[in-house]
């Protein structure tokens, strides 16, 4: 019973939980059994929720009729992330789910490929900001949006690829 | 120049060697390293002598895409050569020969598998090459890769041969047998490990291709398709919207979590609460049964110490069944007294002391 309600509070969040999150494995793994799945989605069904769970994470939407100012924000949020996406897949083109990030890495790697195309990105999502405060608010956009996740705790350089990477995978696969 | 004084002038100038192998080229090499053949001249520069380099790489796991893997058809032949030249004579001259070459064949079996590994796992790491070339790559290596196939059959088979020769080439192969197996199964992991990952690269490109088209219609504003996406999916889409100006909630409120609480405690309507108290035990109390009349035993047996209940049951004329289930029954009065023994019925002995 606790951790249906840890899952519905981490979930009300907005938290995208991935299945090789560390941070919230327990959780994750307490999702991945059908029966606590069924049992959260028909609780929240309830309130008008619907839990999510496909290729690999877990969300949750609501039935809710938007504002004008929540459908900007909601469309704008996604074009962030598709874009910090971008990035990410320009600079390390094999990236995975499960893949380690080093910020360090990446910085070396984006002086060496930047390019017009890399900077259009990096001016949309972070304007004029320097280059080294565009690469900390790029992974802290990442992390806040549970694409990325620290791999632990004192390791403040490597950062772990979730599996919610491809909830924005199945958005560009539709429209692209 | 022996063996040792070489170590002792590589460890002199390991400076100079370990710029010349990270720079490629050196404008100055030391004399003695020249003369040595460490260093080659090229024109107005010095690099590294290749034979040392493909040694360190060797050694270091450190491998090139333009790396040529041998075919060993120089070494098969000469094996073959050897082989049949110590057969029509049995020298051992010629038997040596095959052995070395069976070690130095079984040697390059073993270094190009250090070489394939190395340089998979240099393909699978790569961040310097689009994935363009990377492909182009993974089919450059499986081609080579796929063409030692023939090299490792051929191999394969002059090896058994040896072994039906002569007992020393038998002990030799099969020495190296098992090894010899384990690289050349390797091949075919390679070849299914480099045909997943190609198809995988494949679908990646795919994928990097499709984020950045969006990404790019997003900076030019040529984004309706995702935006009516977006809008018309929203009802299956992730909300995750907040801002400090505008709080944009569409994931649960506080009455919302309200709710939730409520119908969390529903759920722990079919909890077993734990006991407060410890529950007193207390030891079983005998029960009567329906098919005799107890009381009547026990006033029997009250009459007189007995020595084995059981015997005494039949006696009293209770059939075998019936005077089990009364003996069992009585087994939990206070009066009985437990023996080691059995009667004649293999039934324990117990006896009833009043």
């Amino acid at each position: 019973m606790e951790q249906l309600k840890e899952a519905f509070e981490i979930l009300s969040k907005g938290v995208i939980l991935s299945q090789n999150s560390k941070k919230y494995s327990e959780v994750v793994n307490f999702l991945a059994i059908d029966e606590n799945f069924e049992k959260l989605s028909s609780l929240v069904s309830q309130l008008g929720f619907e839990l999510i769970g496909e290729n690999g994470y877990f969300y949750f939407v609501k039935e809710s009729t938007m504002t004008p100012t929540e459908v900007q924000l909601f469309v704008e949020s996604h074009k962030k992330v598709i874009v910090a996406i971008a990035i990410l897949k320009q600079i390390i083109p094999l990236l995975s789910p499960n893949d380690t990030i080093k910020i360090t890495d990446f910085t070396a790697e984006l002086t060496k490929r930047v390019d017009e195309s890399l900077e259009q990105k990096l001016y949309f999502l972070f304007g004029e900001l320097d280059t080294k405060t565009k690469i900390e608010e790029f992974f802290k956009l990442l992390e806040k949006r549970a694409i990325l996740e620290r791999v632990n705790a004192k390791d403040k350089d490597s950062f772990r690829v979730m599996q919610s990477i491809n909830y924005y995978l199945k958005i560009v696969e539709s429209v692209g | 120049m022996t063996h040792q004084e070489l170590v002792e002038l590589l460890y002199k100038n390991k400076q100079q060697i370990h710029q010349g192998y990270v720079q490629g080229s050196l404008e100055y090499a030391d004399k003695a390293l020249v003369d040595a053949t460490v260093f080659v001249e090229v024109g107005q520069n010095y690099v590294l002598n290749k034979n040392y380099i493909t040694f360190v790489n060797s050694v270091l796991d450190r491998v090139d895409y333009s790396i040529v893997f041998g075919d060993y058809q120089k070494e098969h032949q000469e094996l073959i050569k050897y082989k049949n030249k110590y057969l029509s004579g049995y020298e051992t001259f010629y038997k040596n020969k095959v052995l070395q070459l069976v070690d130095d064949i079984y040697l390059k079996f073993f270094y190009r598998d250090k070489e394939i590994a190395a340089l998979l796992k240099k393909l699978e790491s790569e961040m310097e090459l689009e994935l363009d070339l990377i492909i182009e790559e993974a089919n450059n290596i499986l081609e080579k890769i796929s063409e030692l196939i023939e090299a490792n059959t051929n191999i394969t088979n002059t090896f058994i041969e040896l072994k039906s020769i002569d007992e020393t080439f038998k002990e030799k192969v099969t020495m190296l047998d098992e090894g010899f197996l384990v690289l050349v199964e390797k091949i075919s992991t390679y070849i299914e490990w480099l045909n997943g990952f190609i198809i995988q690269t494949k679908n990646k490109r795919r994928q990097n291709k499709l984020f950045l088209k969006v990404a790019h219609d997003i900076l030019y504003e040529h984004n309706d398709n995702l935006e009516f996406f977006l809008t018309s999916n929203q009802e299956r889409l992730h909300h995750t919207i907040t801002s400090s100006r505008n709080r944009v909630v569409t994931y649960p409120k506080e009455e919302d979590l309200t709710q939730v609480g409520a119908a969390l405690k529903e759920f722990n309507f079919i909890r077993v609460e734990k006991p407060k108290a410890k529950v007193k035990l207390t030891p079983p109390q005998p029960q009567k049964l329906d098919i005799v009349n107890i009381d009547t035993i026990l006033e029997l047996l009250a009459k007189q110490n007995c020595e084995d209940i059981f015997l005494f049951l039949l006696q009293e004329g209770f059939e075998y069944n019936k005077a089990f289930l009364i003996y069992l029954q009585l087994l939990s009065f206070e009066e009985v007294v437990f023996t080691n023994q059995f009667n004649k019925h293999n039934i324990r002995i117990v006896q009833w002391n009043n």
